[in-house]
């Protein structure tokens, strides 16, 4: 098969950055490198259809996030182990808790909006909705975040 | 949490979640290559023991490698009882049993620190090799799509020794009540295929009924059914013919209740478009 350039720069240059969105979600390395692969490999089964399009690495990272989702739901529930592993690691394990417990929906506006760095209008164009739509998702995720940070604090 | 507030602490979290290797592109391209071709070919172990089912009758399929041991089979444990401490894995019930949605792990992790939790997958079922959940004492977790027989196990600080493949300890699952219905395929060559579907999409409630509308080709003595085990989270379909497997059907969830197909296997040429 021959690879077109423009994809493999792709790949090396967003490659890291949807391996990271997603292992936020999953938190499993083995999960978000197979999702990672099979993204990529979807994308590039699919490149003369997808290859102009501004928002390809929204295109991936999005499907990778189904992807890992998926095998999540296919090997059961998914808990985080207790630790202590020091408070910046803590910050970051309650908040990957916070984004795991959103709705689909918002969970995936969050993690295409703040994590790939995406506009509101792909977001909204991956989430094949309105950008009011991708806002609304994404006010109601701010304030289910804020009260899971808030109430585990409360509770730790 | 205002945007930027939010921004900043995701990005922080991407920070410090842990760098993937360097970029591989051979494995993307050798997918990608599958995925055009839609054709794999069924390799090693799995090949095997596909082979064997030719002359096996498919009823005792269920049981394979986990023939029910007679006077033992109501004492078996419902789950795999692990242990992880300094000095490696531990099982303590060599032999278990699973439950009707799949089989059941509890992991007692004894060290101080977190530790992922791996089944290396030994007998071709439909879930890959190199599983991963957190070794945590307080889940039995739902139950694993695995087919019972041999399962190897570790846990594993990848902190200390990602990449390593070294530490498995194996346990020996038997299926007395008979609750595994086989989905391995009875052929060598298989062509799959999955399905994308626009976020909103709603499935349909009898996965049965979906498989055998997708399924073209179908003969008349054909039979469609449940595969797997009887109340797995996400179902299975399989399509049986001349007592072997030739097809099967993976299922998720739309989120309100209905079943969207997800991914197919068939045997070269045993249905239309495989």
């Amino acid at each position: 098969m021959r690879v077109d350039p423009r994809f493999e720069r792709l790949f090396l240059e967003e490659y890291e950055r949807v391996y990271r969105t997603v292992f936020v979600l999953c938190r499993d390395r083995a999960i978000a490198e197979d999702a990672v692969q099979e993204a990529f490999a979807r994308c590039l089964e699919r490149w003369n259809r997808l290859g102009d399009r501004p928002w390809i690495g929204g295109w991936v990272t999005s499907t990778a996030l189904n992807l890992a989702r998926r095998s999540l739901r296919r090997r059961g529930r998914f808990e985080a182990a207790p630790s202590s592993p020091g408070k910046d690691v803590e910050a970051s394990i309650d908040l990957w808790a916070g984004i795991g417990s959103l709705p689909r929906r918002q969970q995936e506006a969050v993690l295409l909006h703040y994590a790939a760095d995406l506009p509101i209008a792909e977001v909204a164009a991956l989430m094949n909705c309105q950008e009011g739509t991708v806002k609304a998702h994404l006010a109601r995720a701010r304030e289910s975040l804020r009260q899971h940070m808030e109430g585990d604090r409360v509770d730790g | 949490m205002d945007d930027d507030d939010l921004r900043l602490r995701v990005k922080a979290a991407l920070q410090r979640a842990p760098a993937p290797g360097a970029p591989d592109m051979a494995p993307v391209v050798d997918r990608a290559r599958r995925l055009r071709g839609r054709r794999v070919v069924v390799a090693g172990v799995a090949a095997a023991v596909a082979a064997a089912a030719v002359v096996v009758p498919l009823a005792l399929l269920a049981g394979l490698g986990g023939g029910p041991s007679a006077g033992s089979a109501a004492a078996l444990p419902d789950a795999v009882r692990v242990v992880c401490d300094a000095t490696g894995t531990r099982i303590l019930t060599p032999e278990a049993r699973p439950q009707p949605d799949g089989i059941h792990f509890r992991v007692d992790n004894r060290t101080a620190g977190d530790l992922s939790f791996q089944v290396a997958d030994a007998g071709g079922s439909t879930a890959p090799a190199g599983l991963h959940e957190p070794a945590d004492p307080r889940s039995g977790g739902s139950g694993w799509t695995l087919a019972p027989g041999r399962i190897d196990l570790r846990c594993q600080d990848e902190s200390k020794d990602a990449g390593s493949k070294a530490g498995y300890v194996s346990v020996r699952i038997l299926d007395p009540r008979g609750l595994w219905v086989s989905t391995r395929l009875g052929c060598q060559e298989v062509a799959g295929g999955s399905i994308d579907y626009k976020p909103d999409a709603r499935g349909g409630s009898d996965p049965v009924a979906m498989a055998r509308q997708h399924f073209e080709g179908l003969h008349s003595d054909d039979v469609v059914e449940r595969a797997g085990f009887p109340e797995q989270a996400y179902p299975t379909v399989r399509v049986v013919r001349g007592g072997q497997v030739i097809a099967t059907a993976d299922f998720h969830s739309d989120g309100h209740g209905g079943w969207l197909l997800d991914q197919t296997m068939a045997c070269v040429g045993a249905l239309q478009g495989y």
